[in-house]
């Protein structure tokens, strides 16, 4: 605890400081009890404090694990990206008292009460790629409108059913294990309709450098973000990078991004191309379900309400834009132009108070 | 996002229940014992409504699921549906003897009255039992979440 509150951090982690030091004395406070339990010397008590102890154990490898090695570690080089944070926590009134704070890691987002957002360690140094906290601000979306969004997700669970519907019903072997198939993809797309609404709040906060930052991030990785075997698809985390792509491609066009969706769209084919890959998603994804998953996801946005990308605006969000331009005219002369990006930001009359108020 | 944060969801779902279940199993011992009670009554009263709003939501969910084991619990994160199919097959098996795994659950929630929580060895009983299957599944995500040395 000591170690906690001797720590100088950010301004921007203040919040979660304080949040992390008010856990461990509510974890004291339990322990405490638990010794008060146990002088009553009632026998029956024991398995009860006993589950009482591992709980305050479990706390305790959380906290020492995940949430104190971001103020631990708590770097001047993540300044932006706190700011960034600190942007997106204060764009709504139910995020604002979230406590956040960065870890290094692949890209993700731990939630409970309070939100690490993980960033490898190449990206923390760039704007570049910054985009992609936009996604994982729509899982804290999400999580804070948990019933209405999980009722929309039924929604997309319960149109695939029936899109799998075997055409009649008999008892045997061969109809039980499609029942049984169908019931995994459709569990799964509990899970991929929540990362393709994270794809869409990541659009419509970030506009055009969303979709490069993704873009770029997965182009490399090869045949699997266009095909998975069925295996791999059991039960997954993510759609296929290639499904995910036709979502944000649509949205885009629809929200004025034409001319980048166009170019995002040719690079993807020529891997696809390169590839020679077929597109084969065994019922997991078909033609028939974008229109009924893509107006589900909007009514997700309509719901979460996302602060919209404006260019005209001053905002992180812009900065990152302004980045990505600046990286597509000359990418030989980006590392400086990115430095004086930042310098900018941070030095200019732009102000983190002054987009808040 | 990967799995580790659904458990992490889910373990923050467990705590909250477990935690509930424990002040409310020790309340309820101490008054048998005619013995002082521990915590306050505001967090006595908050225990019990959250192991009622748990155990509601858990009925309505098994209901769904014993319809039909072949169709998938639609608007569920993929762990609380794994807890419900766990809760379903111990039932099936008779693997506890108390009322919670022979009744409905939400059943339970009538033996709890948030005015007066009256003792009760199936209230006790109930409790403790499925106590054991949210640890079961609480390691699992602890042990996800941060693997054995």
């Amino acid at each position: 605890m000591d170690t906690i509150h001797s720590k100088q951090v950010p301004e921007e982690l203040a919040l979660y400081k304080g949040w992390l030091i008010r856990t461990l004395e509510s974890m004291q406070s339990v322990i405490q009890n638990n010794l008060k339990a146990i002088n009553k010397k009632n026998s029956n008590l024991y398995k009860d404090i006993l589950s009482d102890t591992e709980l305050v154990f479990h706390n305790l490898g959380l906290v020492n694990s995940l949430y104190v090695p971001p103020i631990h570690r708590s770097i001047s080089s993540d300044i932006i990206s706190l700011k960034l944070l600190h942007w997106l926590h204060n764009s709504n009134s139910k995020t604002i008292n979230i406590p956040f704070a960065i870890a290094d890691g692949s890209f993700g987002v731990y939630l409970n009460q309070r939100t690490l957002y993980y960033l490898p360690i190449v990206e923390q140094k760039g704007l570049l790629f910054l985009a992609l906290f936009f996604h994982e601000f729509g899982h804290v979306l999400f999580a804070i409108h948990r019933p209405e969004m999980e009722q929309l997700i039924a929604e997309i669970q319960l149109a695939i059913e029936e899109f799998l519907r075997p055409g009649f019903a008999h008892n045997d072997e061969k109809n039980e294990d499609e029942w049984r198939n169908n019931e995994i993809i459709v569990t799964t797309w509990y899970r991929w309709a929540l990362e393709l609404y994270c794809d869409a709040v990541g659009l419509v906060i970030g506009g055009p450098a969303y979709l490069l930052a993704f873009s770029n991030y997965f182009q490399m990785g090869g045949r699997n973000e266009f095909f998975n075997n069925k295996e791999e698809l059991a039960g997954s985390t993510h759609p296929v990078t290639s499904i995910r792509l036709k979502f944000l491609l649509s949205r885009a066009r629809q929200l004025g991004y034409n001319e980048i969706s166009n170019q995002v769209e040719e690079e993807w084919n020529l891997l696809k191309t390169s590839y020679n890959v077929n597109e084969e998603y065994f019922g997991y994804y078909i033609e028939e379900y974008f229109e009924v998953i893509e107006g589900v996801i909007s009514d997700m946005i309509t719901q979460s309400f996302p602060i919209e990308y404006n260019n005209s605006s001053c905002s992180p969000a812009v900065l990152i834009n302004q980045a990505w331009q600046k990286f597509y005219e000359n990418p030989a002369g980006y590392p400086d132009a990115e430095k004086n990006l930042v310098h900018n930001f941070l030095n200019s009359s732009f102000q983190l108070s002054s987009i808040l108020s | 996002m990967d799995a580790k944060w659904f458990s992490l969801q889910s373990m923050k779902l467990n705590h909250s229940i477990i935690g509930a279940i424990n002040t409310v199993c020790i309340h309820l011992k101490l008054m048998k014992a005619n013995d002082q009670p521990l915590k306050s009554e505001d967090e006595i009263k908050e225990a019990i409504r959250t192991i009622k709003i748990w155990l509601t939501e858990l009925d309505k969910f098994l209901i769904a699921y014993e319809q039909n084991t072949f169709q998938a619990i639609t608007g569920v994160n993929p762990r609380i549906q794994q807890f419900i199919k766990r809760f379903s097959s111990a039932k099936r098996k008779n693997e506890f003897r108390s009322k919670i795994f022979h009744d409905r659950p939400v059943e339970l929630t009538l033996l709890l009255s948030e005015d007066d929580p009256k003792y009760s060895d199936d209230l006790i009983n109930s409790l403790a039992d499925l106590r054991t299957l949210l640890e079961e599944h609480n390691q699992s995500d602890f042990k996800n979440l941060l693997p054995d040395l």
